[in-house]
């Protein structure tokens, strides 16, 4: 400590002794030091002079930064808002000279995003007109009618039969399998091989038509599969697809192959073929084999389904045709039954799966069995139910007068305002019969002008009788032989209407009327205009006719209904008179 | 289990289908060579106890008329460069694809393989200039694919190669 002072006060006083070897002094130091002092001169101007300094940090900012970059992000952190600013006030000041130097990148961009766009639409499109105009189409296109659905979306629904089989996930530089994940019921390649296989393939294809670095093969169809290829930075993903899959199923893929980058960067940038820290990507890809087996089975019906439901349909449809036509001809049937006399229905209706039908039938109206069998209806599935009764309509009331009374042909009922009319021409045993059962028919009968077929030929053969007069000679009572012919003739007429009269059960008396002049006395007159008569029925009977017919009638002059034959004196006569009895 | 990727190269006719056929005993995909000028083949070897699946990339011949397509060198993670002893332009190929294959992806495992050894009577390269190769650091096999000399060799060594 003292040492140090000792030295502290010799180097002040000598500081005091050197003021006047000042000069001599400065000359030694730049003698010693001149060259070290033209340096830090050089060095001072070096950092005060900005246009010296830029000059020379020019010189290391290249490598300085490039250093920087490397150890870490520090860097580009402070930096980044400058450059933000930068970018922001030169768009401001002439947007141009960026657009123009973006342009080569944002056109290839903007285009490969619209044709992907693009190309998913046109997929869509072209299924959608593929299906438009088969048969499938057709039942498409009634689903959507039923469902309510756009036909499109229909469309879309039924084209996601289709199954992701298998999903590849390759190391995209080396072809190595990274994971590898199979549908159910799938039989699998040599996965390793395919893989590598697969990479060769899409070598080959980005060196034969010389592709662009990073556009690469995208789709892959043999037959009925598709390859669709998700292509990453560092790995790509294949998958294996049985059918027409939608477009966006894609973006499923790009989401799992996005996602395992990102989760996996670090294992697939170091990437020395050990494949088993992929493992739990095997996740990611069964999701994407799992998703699109549930939208197939949504949209997909298995060929049983579709049997039993045209079966049912079938069914349905036999059903309807049968229930239909049944139905028809049940309604035909009771119309039928409706429109025909004689039946009137009370009830109809079903019961026990069967047809029922009640009412009630005069025993004249059509057989219903009858009328049911031309209905073409299975009688076993009808139920009837008749009540007998007596229709009132004419036609009932002919036919069952006509029947009650046993009507001949001859003979015409007619029923006009409630009173049956009978007209014709009928036996007199039948009319007589009748009669008496008139009052069977319940309704008024008129027959007034119904001929007597019978009583109409008696009464006939009892004018041609009663016209006749058998003459005699005054005083004689013995026909005049003249008369004789006349006589022949009258007798044939009485056997006839005797004849007739006893098959018709009618009684007949034939009144043999004497009568005379009014010359002479009455009693004379009376005796003679008897023995006339009586000789005339002596005749009759003496020829075959039965006495009981005749009566015996003494008119003499007086009770003559020919007047003017008395007055000429012309009355020596018989004459006869029928009477019909028991009609 | 670990995968590797490898390439045959070599001048053509040299050797390279007969070794792996020889080696896989297998004709996997025979068809496709001719048309994707790559035929693949695989075989499971045992390295240290742990499996390695060795993926073999065998390619078309290299000659002036047929360039191989380097985008199928690419994750390789071993070359076995071909050469036909009988003919001496073979070697020149082969350390030509050498220089280029250092050049692309730095420096991976290769092997050089010497073929037909069988026919040595007739070989043009003279055993000086491949204990040379083998003195400088490379690593040689003579072998014949006809005969399977040295064929499990070639490809044990190359999978041990790679793995450690
Ligand atoms: N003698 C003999 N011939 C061989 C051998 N290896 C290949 N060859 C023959 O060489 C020819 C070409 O072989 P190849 O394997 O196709 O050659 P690459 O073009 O390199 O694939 C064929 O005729 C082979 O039979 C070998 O070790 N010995
Ligand atoms: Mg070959």
């Amino acid at each position: 400590m003292s040492a140090k002072r000792d030295l502290e006060t010799k180097e002040s006083k000598q500081i005091e002794q050197d003021v006047n070897s000042q000069d001599e002094f400065t000359q030694l130091r730049s003698l010693l030091l001149g060259s070290e002092q033209a340096q830090i001169a050089k060095i001072s101007d070096r950092l005060d002079n900005h246009k010296t300094r830029a000059e020379e940090i020019s010189h290391v900012l290249a490598d300085a930064i490039n250093q920087s970059s490397k150890r870490d992000q520090q860097l580009t952190e402070s930096l980044l808002p400058t450059v933000e600013e930068a970018i922001r006030i030169s768009v401001k000041k002439d947007a141009r000279i960026l657009v123009d130097a973006l342009f080569p990148v944002i056109g290839p961009a903007i285009r490969k995003a619209i044709s992907q766009a693009l190309s998913g639409m046109l997929q869509s499109l072209n299924q959608t007109l593929d299906q438009s105009f088969s048969w499938k189409g057709l039942l498409w296109r009634i689903e959507a009618f039923r469902t309510g659905k756009s036909f499109a979306e229909v469309v879309l629904l039924k084209t996601l039969l289709y199954r992701v089989e298998q999903l590849f996930l390759i190391h995209r530089e080396s072809g190595l399998l990274l994971q590898h994940v199979v549908a159910d019921l799938v039989v699998a390649q040599d996965a390793d091989m395919v893989s590598a296989m697969f990479t060769a393939i899409q070598d080959f294809v980005k060196d034969s038509f010389g592709v662009k670095e990073g556009e690469t093969l995208q789709t892959l169809q043999i037959g009925e599969l598709n390859v669709w290829v998700e292509q990453g930075p560092k790995a790509t993903l294949a998958a294996v697809i049985r059918g027409d899959a939608p477009a966006d199923l894609r973006n499923f893929f790009q989401d799992a192959i996005e996602m395992i980058h990102f989760h996996y960067q670090d294992a697939l940038e170091g990437f020395s073929g050990d494949a088993s820290v992929f493992e739990p990507s095997r996740k990611t890809l069964e999701d994407c084999l799992q998703a699109q087996y549930e939208k197939q089975t949504q949209g997909k019906f298995s060929p049983a389904f579709w049997i039993f439901v045209s079966s049912i349909s079938f069914l349905i449809l036999g059903w309807s045709f049968f229930y239909l036509r049944d139905t028809y001809r049940w309604k035909s049937y009771l119309d039928k039954l409706r429109t025909t006399n004689g039946i009137v229905i009370t009830e109809t209706g079903k019961i026990d799966g069967k047809y029922y039908v009640s009412g009630l039938r005069d025993p004249l109206a059509p057989d219903p069995d009858q009328i049911l069998k031309l209905s073409k209806l299975n009688s076993e599935a009808v139920v009837s139910h008749w009540e007998a009764y007596n229709s009132l309509h004419p036609e009932f009331i002919i036919a069952r007068t006509k029947q009650i009374l046993a009507v001949p042909s001859g003979v015409d009922l007619r029923f006009e305002n409630g009173t049956l009319h009978l007209t014709g021409r009928a036996r007199h045993s039948w009319i007589k019969e009748a009669r008496k059962l008139f009052r069977a028919i319940p309704v008024h009968l008129q027959e007034s002008k119904l001929i007597d077929i019978d009583l109409e030929k008696l009464n006939s053969l009892k004018s041609n009788i009663e016209q006749e007069s058998i003459f005699f000679s005054t005083g004689q009572s013995k026909p005049l032989l003249s008369e004789s012919e006349k006589i022949e003739k009258l007798l044939a007429n009485i056997k006839v209407l005797a004849k007739e009269a006893t098959l018709n059960d009618i009684n007949i008396e034939l009144e043999v009327l004497g009568h005379s002049s009014s010359i002479g006395t009455d009693l004379l007159n009376s005796r003679l205009s008897q023995e006339r008569a009586e000789t005339v029925v002596a005749i009759f009977v003496r020829r075959g006719l039965e006495p009981k017919l005749f009566s015996v009638h003494a008119m003499a002059a007086k009770e003559s209904d020919e007047q003017n034959l008395v007055e000429h004196n012309i009355n020596q006569r018989v004459s006869f008179r029928v009477v019909l009895a028991d009609i | 289990m670990i995968q590797k990727k490898i390439c045959m190269l070599g001048a053509f006719a040299v050797g390279k289908t007969s070794l792996v056929a020889r080696y896989v005993k297998s004709m996997f995909s025979e068809k496709y060579l001719t048309t994707v000028g790559v035929k693949i083949e695989k075989k499971l070897v045992k390295v240290d106890n742990q499996d390695v699946m060795l993926m073999l990339w065998d390619l078309a011949g290299e000659d002036e008329f047929n360039k191989v397509q380097t985008s199928y060198l690419r994750g390789s993670s071993g070359f076995i460069l071909v050469i036909d002893g009988t003919r001496h332009t073979t070697l020149d190929v082969a350390l030509n694809l050498q220089k280029n294959l250092q050049e692309s992806f730095g420096k991976l495992p290769f092997i050089l393989v010497f073929n037909k050894a069988d026919l040595v009577n007739e070989w043009e390269i003279d055993p000086g200039t491949i204990e040379m190769l083998q003195a400088s650091g490379n690593i040689v096999f003579r072998s014949s694919a006809k005969t399977g000399q040295n064929v499990e060799e070639v490809f044990l060594t190359l999978a041990e190669m790679m793995v450690k």
